[in-house]
């Protein structure tokens, strides 16, 4: 479980992000949904300890090295691979950053869940955006993370893609401390999402735990996004 | 063991790198060497003693592949997007930067001894071969804290202001200055240099070089840049 107690970013631009009392509980994919520039990353970054903080009470600290061991993180969408190794080396860099043994049978296992083994030993920069996409998640759930923060994961995914990340994450869930993930594809937060906050200019306007409220909350934003 | 098994994968990555950008490995290589061979010739026409200018000019090839290597290791990482992610990794950035650093050395070696052996070749000096290497080894190894400390700052403002270009040129120039202000100071042996001022200096240089890092990397994440290309 991690509990933001308060957290406070603020930005050059004013922007600035304040929200209190956030429970992200374990066994459970925890959504934050809002426009572009509501905060989704920021709050994530926040966090983390990637950015400045002008107040940040989180349990636990993820400034501490057990904790960044079990950490699983995808900023932005952004595949952070070195576009000149392998799929199977990226792998096996990142749990040897996270201070994980490489296990050759997982990474086959979550490789082939994501339909990127045929294209182990192909470089990073041979791929397509979607299979950076699905190399980069591979990698990252090699590592056997607890805690998993994931910003846009779907960006670049096709349909099919979407469902088997939504599948994987659904029973990746039951064993994981925490899963949070920002979005932008209802369909997709719809498959996956047990909890979710919504944030509108750096404040949390609402949360449930209810699918008819998700519901109501992805109305909601289609509404503040059409405006 | 996570360690070794870091240095291994970062090895990997280099050659990989290195294969993929071929030509480009093959073509700048040449280019290097025919410019270290050129300035070498400039160098010895100016009157300066065989073996200490040869020294001098293969210390200034290694240290410059050590400071080029990490200014562009800082690049690449800025590039790819991976620093923030890299800060999440429970090593430090600076130690990952170091273990990085030491991955690429021995290529930095062998660039220095194809250029011993074509200097040897092209213009016969009268001094042996392995007397001139061990002499640079001694000298690498003097300077090595001060060429680190240089690049370490160089790392800390690529990542603040993401511009590297500027500083691989002048970081080189410089290195090749400091060589040649050694040989043109009469070039006094190591053992008189290795005191205790010598020692001092270079761990204040270590030290105030790994806090500046350590600055301008938390300027860049305190304003949220550490992303940002």
């Amino acid at each position: 479980m991690i509990c933001v107690d308060s957290l406070e970013v603020s930005y050059p631009n004013k922007f600035h992000l304040c929200v209190e009392d956030l429970v992200f509980k374990s066994a459970k994919i925890t959504v934050v949904l809002g426009k572009n520039g509501s905060g989704k990353s920021s709050l994530i970054k926040g966090i983390l300890g990637l950015t400045g903080t002008e107040r940040a009470m989180i349990k636990p600290s993820f400034e501490k090295v057990a904790q960044k061991e079990s950490l699983g993180v995808m900023i932005e969408g952004t595949d952070s691979l070195y576009s000149r190794l392998s799929v199977r080396d990226s792998s096996k860099l990142y749990s040897v950053h996270r201070n994980q043994v490489f296990d050759e049978k997982r990474f086959k296992e979550i490789a082939e869940n994501f339909g990127i083994y045929d294209h182990r030993n192909t470089s990073i920069q041979r791929l397509s955006t979607g299979n950076k996409r699905k190399a980069y998640l591979t990698a990252l759930f090699c590592s056997r993370p607890k805690y998993v923060f994931l910003d846009e994961p779907t960006l670049g995914l096709d349909l099919e893609s979407v469902h088997k990340v939504s599948r994987f994450l659904k029973e990746y869930s039951r064993h994981a401390q925490s899963i949070v993930i920002t979005s932008h594809d209802s369909n997709f937060i719809k498959e996956i999402c047990d909890d979710y906050y919504l944030i509108d200019n750096g404040k949390i306007v609402d949360s449930d735990d209810r699918a008819s409220d998700l519901n109501k909350a992805l109305e909601f934003l289609k509404d503040v996004c059409a405006e | 063991m996570f360690a070794l098994n870091k240095l291994m994968l970062e090895c990997l990555l280099y050659i990989n790198e290195l294969r993929s950008y071929w030509f480009e490995t093959v073509s700048s290589l040449l280019f290097y060497l025919l410019l270290m061979l050129g300035i070498y010739w400039m160098a010895s026409s100016d009157g300066l003693s065989n073996k200490t200018n040869l020294v001098a000019h293969m210390t200034w090839v290694v240290s410059a592949g050590l400071f080029t290597s990490l200014v562009m290791i800082a690049k690449t990482d800025v590039t790819n997007k991976v620093l923030e992610v890299m800060h999440t990794f429970p090593m430090s950035y600076s130690k990952i930067l170091f273990i990085k650093s030491v991955a690429r050395a021995p290529y930095d070696f062998s660039v220095m001894l194809l250029t011993l052996l074509l200097i040897f070749v092209a213009f016969k000096p009268s001094v042996t071969f392995f007397d001139v290497l061990g002499d640079v080894v001694v000298l690498y190894l003097y300077v090595v804290p001060f060429v680190y400390s240089f690049a370490l700052v160089s790392c800390g403002l690529i990542i603040a202001f993401k511009r590297a270009e500027v500083f691989v040129v002048l970081g080189n120039a410089l290195i090749g200055l400091s060589a040649y202000a050694y040989v043109k100071s009469g070039s006094p042996p190591i053992a008189v240099l290795l005191d205790g001022i010598y020692f001092a200096s270079a761990l204040v240089s270590l030290l105030g070089s790994y806090l500046i890092f350590y600055k301008l990397r938390s300027w860049t994440l305190k304003k949220g840049a550490l992303g940002h290309i």
